[in-house]
Parts: C-alpha cells; structure tokens; sequence
C-alpha cells in the first residue's frame, strides 16, 4: 500500500500532459468507433477468406474428413493472413498519426502555445509519439475476438501471438517515430503526410525490392549486368550514391549544427556534392562494389539486407520457418526477426533524436 | 522588467523591427500601438522568445530572452493575435493541459484552474467544449490560459480583436483587473480608444521604427501643443467664438458639436481665467471644461509626418 500512496503522492514524476491532451482530442467523438469498426471488418473478411479457400484447397482435409493436424494448418494460416492484414492496416494508420502530430498543431495555430510551456521537446515529442501508437494497440486488442478462431483452430502457440504482436507494436512504434519525423520536417500536413507514406513505400516495398535486383546483378556479375542494361546499373549508381550522400549530410548535420559555416548553403552545398563524388569513385570500383555486394549477400544468398529488417518478411519467416517449433531460436526466423526488432528500435532512436532537435528548432524559428 | 535594446528583425529584404529600444518597469502597462503591419507582432514573438532577432536582444529581469528561452518562458504570459484551440476539448481540460505544461503541481492545480475561471468570468463554462464557447469567451479563455501559471509579464497581441463591444468592454475590465493585481503588461492594439484609459505608457510604431514612447501624460502634452477647452454657451455663440479668438492665451477656436472648442496655451492651472473673462463680458457659460486626453489625435499627430 505504501508503494501504491508513494506513487500517488508523486503523480507529477509521471506526469503526461501532451498524451492525455492527445488521447482526449482522439478518442472523443464517433472517429475512433467508426475506424475500429473497419478494423475488424477488414480482418473478419480477411479470415472469411481463408475460410473459403481452405475449403477449396485440396491440401487441406482428405476425402475422409478433416484431421485435427489440417484444422491446425488452417489455423496458422489464418493467423499469418491476419497478422499481415494487421501489419498493411498499421503501416496505413500510423504514418498518417504521426505525421499529423506536430504539423495539425501549427496548422491549428496551437504550436506557439505550446512551444511556450516549460516542457521539454524531447518529452513532447516522445508523448505525442505514444499516443500515436496508443491507438494501434487499441485496434490490436479489438482484434483479439477474430484472433479467437485462430485459438479454436489450434496450431499457434501464445507465445508465437505474443512475438507477432510485439513486431507489429514495435513496426507501429517505428513507423509513427518515422511520421513524427515527417511533420517535424514540413509544414503542411499534406507534404508531411505524403512524405511518410512515400519513406514507408520505399521501406517496405522499394528498397527490398531494389536490393533484389542488385543481388540479382551481383549473383551474374557487374560487368555481365552493365553489358545487359547499362542504363540501369548506371542509373543505380547514381541513385544510391544521392540516397548515400543524401544520408550522410543529415549525419554531417547533427554534429555540425553548432558550426558557424555550416548554415551558409553554398557550403552545404558543396559538402553534398564532394560525397556524392566520393560515393560515386567508391562505387566505380569493380573490386570494392562486388566485395560489398559480397559482404551483404554473402552470409546468406537468399535473403538480402533489406529483407532482413522487414517486419512483414519477419512475420512470414517466423510462422513458415520457426512456426510451432521450440527450437525456432536457433535458425534463420531468429535472426530475421531480431534483426527486424533491432532495426526498428535503433531507427525509432534516430528518428526521434532528430525529430527532437528539429521541434526545438521549430519552438524558436530562426 | 522588460528591456528591449536595438531590436532589429529582417525577413530576407524587409526590415519588420528596425533598431526598436523599449523600457518597462514592473507594474507597467504599455499600450503598443501602431498600423497593421507596423511590426507589433514581430516584436512581441521576438520578446515571447519564438523569433530569433537579426540583431538586437530583449532582455526580461535581465534575462537575454533568445539565450535562454527556458529562464524567460514561466517569466511571461504570451497571448497570440491568432490562436488555436483545441476541439474536443472542454474548458477545464483544456486549463488542465496547461498547467501541467506549465509544471504547476497536481495539488494546486484544481485551485488554479478555479481561480482563474473566476477571475474571467468563464467559472460557469467549466464543463463546456471549447468549440461550443463564443468568440469573446474563448478570447477569455485564452486570456485564462495566458494568466494561468501566474507570470509577471503580459505579452497580449491584440487582445480585443474581432471582437463585439459587449466583448470588448468584458477584455478591458479583465485586463484592468490584471493591471491592478500588478502585473507588467505590453498590450499591443491599431486601435487606440481601446488603451487609453488604462495604460500608463504608451509606444507608438510604425514601419518598424519607434515613432515616440513614454508617459502618456507626457506625451500627450507634448504633441498636443496646449490643452483643449470645451465651451458650451447658452446662447450668442458666434460672439463668444470671436470674443475667444480676441484672447492672448487662446490659439485658436472652432465650433464642433455645438460646443466650441478652443486650443488653450497658457499654463495648465490657469485655465479657469478664461471663464472669468467669459463671464465678466456677459457670456452665459452652460458648461466649461478641459476635453479629456484623445491619443486619437495624438496618433495622427505623431504618424502624419513619417508617412508624408
């Protein structure tokens, strides 16, 4: 009891304003009913589906009636069909949160209010965050009916519920810090909306798809490839090296904020353009180009780098290949999904930092 | 309390604030007037520590405000000229956010909160949605918001804006309260009958320079050059016009209203000397009396000359 009186006497250590406020303006209304109800809709659909083709699907039962072990498969696919279904629906709703979250505030023209309280950024931007993803984890508790028929199918183990739901909360997490970094970066809601959508696009579908046709390249060799399309490798290269340059001037940003040259653009300019350069020499080198395509692929042939930290390829790895497995740990759904699970939480890190440094920024324009 | 020094703001070509000194002491209420666009706003966001100046600083109780916003911002209470709320959101929740934002501890809170309401009038739309509240109650309750954590500086930017005279009286009276509970107060305004009778400085700018601070006594005699007399005669009030206009110590008088006005430029206690004069010739006098103070005038007075 003394514990639970130590904590209420200092309610003001967890003190949440911006998240209580956030979850006031969101959950008032007929909104959060109206998207829970497509939520589930969605996935009662999607297991009707299942349902249908498991029936249509001469592997599944024999002629003789159906076995528990074929209930049990129809059971994991269905639980993998709805974890993907739920991980499309989060990769929707999230980026729009929270590249709302900051953007609605200066379009509402609360922004200078709330620049002025005593809060500190980080713990503004860290709350509206999670209230972001608070929502998410709402709509995955309303799933949990729907989930129910998985539960009476058989076949999937709590503990493999337990791992899928917490790289969809950790995917959510990761793509609302993502947005969050979209709507400190614009200001309009629209630009910042369609900026998170597009960096989700390119995560989850153009880079893997990009990096298999690189390996696809490296696998008939660089100069077989620059014969068959030039164009293409040429074009690759130019792409990459912007993305790599791109990349390293917002690095290059953090630690030179302080420095007084750097906020002249002729010499930002100028910085961008020397490590395009740089990447650009890097990456003419035959030699350096199929030792890093070969330190990328080399560990594993079939699977490549991108691959390796997409939550929707973790899911389908873990339940195909770890599946009801007790050594699941010890094979390539492991690696994938730690990989998934570390990426996202390095990247959420990031994101929020600069997120971070780019709100402070906003609270006193320059 | 507040000390502005050489304030200079430029957007890209445009200087908003050119080379802006304002001084207030604690109990202050500087009214800041001037024409749309003159640079009020920039100033203010300057000093509410949400604009980097060019060059220059503002300085609260000493304190560089653009070096270190976190001292200045519980120092001061900033109320936009355009403001958000938030919908969804009712009036108690809405205080509630902030003063948890502002770190005023959760014991205290609920006996802010009630306060302020009180003190604006808005104690029986506690339990309202902020959306549902009028123009001149959420201008209240903006006001409510700005006044919450108890600062010591007052940064309102058009505070009666937009708003009904019914409103506008309710702003002012509030505003007086404010006042006379001691606070330093920088209210800025392009309306000037709406200052006048409860500022005690005032700043007038225009194009981002200062025109004339001061005193408002001060600079009220200053620019007008005399004191102005209101004269209603019962009758004859050509002769008595002529009869003023033959005086040493009248500059000049006109008839407006019915009332004849005349431009007195003797010393100020020795005014009833006209009566006197006025009532030895035979004039019946129905009221006599100096006009009361019109920075109306003094606005036009003071601004009439950059322009042209």
């Amino acid at each position: 009891m003394s514990f639970i009186k130590r904590v209420l006497k200092n309610r003001r250590r967890i003190d949440l304003p911006v998240l209580v406020q956030e979850m006031r303006i969101r959950q008032r209304g007929i909104r959060p009913f109206v998207l829970m109800f497509i939520y589930v809709a969605v996935l009662s659909v999607v297991t009707l589906l299942v349902a249908e083709l498991s029936r249509a699907t001469p592997t599944f039962g024999s002629p003789q009636g159906r076995h528990a072990s074929d209930l049990a498969r129809v059971g994991q696919e269905l639980f993998l069909a709805l974890s993907l279904a739920q991980l499309v629906m989060i990769s929707l709703i999230v980026p729009a949160y929270g590249s709302a979250a900051v953007t609605t505030e200066q379009e509402r023209g609360t922004f200078d209010l709330l620049a002025l309280t005593r809060l500190p950024s980080w713990r503004i931007i860290t709350q509206k965050l999670v209230a972001a993803t608070a929502e998410v984890l709402m709509l995955t508790i309303t799933s949990l009916p729907v989930l129910g028929i998985v539960f009476m199918l058989g076949g999937v183990s709590p503990l493999e519920v337990a791992i899928v739901f917490a790289i969809m909360l950790i995917t959510a997490i990761f793509l609302g810090a993502l947005g969050m970094l979209c709507s400190c970066c614009f200001a309009k809601t629209r630009s910042a909306t369609l900026a998170a959508y597009l960096s989700v696009i390119a995560f989850l579908a153009g880079a893997p798809l990009a990096a298999e046709w690189i390996r696809t390249i490296s696998g008939a060799g660089l100069y077989g490839a620059m014969e068959a399309c030039p164009f293409m490798v040429v074009g690759t290269f130019l792409l990459v090296g912007g993305i790599g340059a791109f990349v390293g001037q917002g690095f290059l940003a953090l630690i030179m904020k302080r420095v007084e040259l750097w906020r002249t653009r002729a010499f930002r300019m100028a910085v961008f353009g020397a490590s395009y350069i740089l990447l650009m020499l890097m990456l003419s080198v035959p030699g350096l180009t199929v030792y890093m395509t070969g330190l990328f692929y080399g560990a594993h042939r079939d699977i490549s780098l991108p691959m390796f930290v997409n939550p929707f390829v973790a899911i389908v790895v873990f339940l195909k290949e770890g599946g009801a497995s007790s050594y699941w740990w010890n094979g390539l759904a492991a690696q994938v999904v730690t990989a998934t699970v570390v990426f996202a939480v390095l990247c959420t890190f990031i994101f929020q930092y600069v997120s971070t440094i780019k709100f402070r920024a906003l609270r006193r324009r320059a | 309390m507040l000390r502005i020094a050489d304030l200079t703001k430029q957007y890209g070509k445009l200087t908003a604030v050119d080379s802006l000194n304002l001084h207030l002491e604690p109990g202050d209420i500087m009214g800041f007037i001037g024409p749309n666009g003159a640079g009020k706003t920039t100033t203010i966001k300057v000093v509410a520590t949400l604009l980097r100046p060019t060059s220059g600083a503002a300085y609260v109780n000493d304190v560089d405000v653009f070096l270190y916003p976190e001292e200045v911002r519980p120092l001061i209470g900033y109320m936009p000229d355009f403001f958000g709320l938030y919908d969804d959101v009712k009036v108690w929740e809405y205080l509630d956010f902030f003063a948890a934002s502002y770190f005023i501890p959760v014991n205290k809170r609920k006996g802010t909160i009630d306060d302020t309401l009180e003190i604006t009038d808005l104690a029986v739309k506690r339990d309202a949605f902020v959306s549902e509240l009028s123009r001149g109650m959420q201008q209240r309750l903006c006001l409510a918001k700005t006044i919450l954590h108890d600062p010591k500086l007052l940064l309102l930017d058009e505070p009666a804006s937009g708003l009904d005279p019914r409103a506008r009286i309710e702003i002012k009276e509030l505003l007086r309260e404010l006042g006379n509970m001691g606070k330093t107060i920088l209210i800025s305004s392009h309306i000037l009958p709406e200052l006048a009778d409860f500022c005690n400085k005032i700043a007038i700018i225009e194009q981002g320079k200062l025109v004339i601070s001061g005193d408002v006594d001060t600079i009220v005699a200053r620019c007008r050059g005399g004191i102005l007399l209101k004269i209603r005669t019962v009758e004859r009030q050509e002769e008595a016009l002529e009869f003023l206009k033959k005086l040493a110590v009248v500059g000049d008088a006109r008839v407006e209203n019915g009332s004849i006005i005349a431009t007195y430029t003797g010393e100020p206690e020795e005014d009833y000397a006209v009566l006197d004069a006025l009532v030895r010739n035979g004039f019946k006098i129905r009221s006599f009396d100096q006009t009361g103070l019109d920075l109306e005038d003094v606005f036009m007075k003071v601004t009439r000359g950059i322009v042209s």
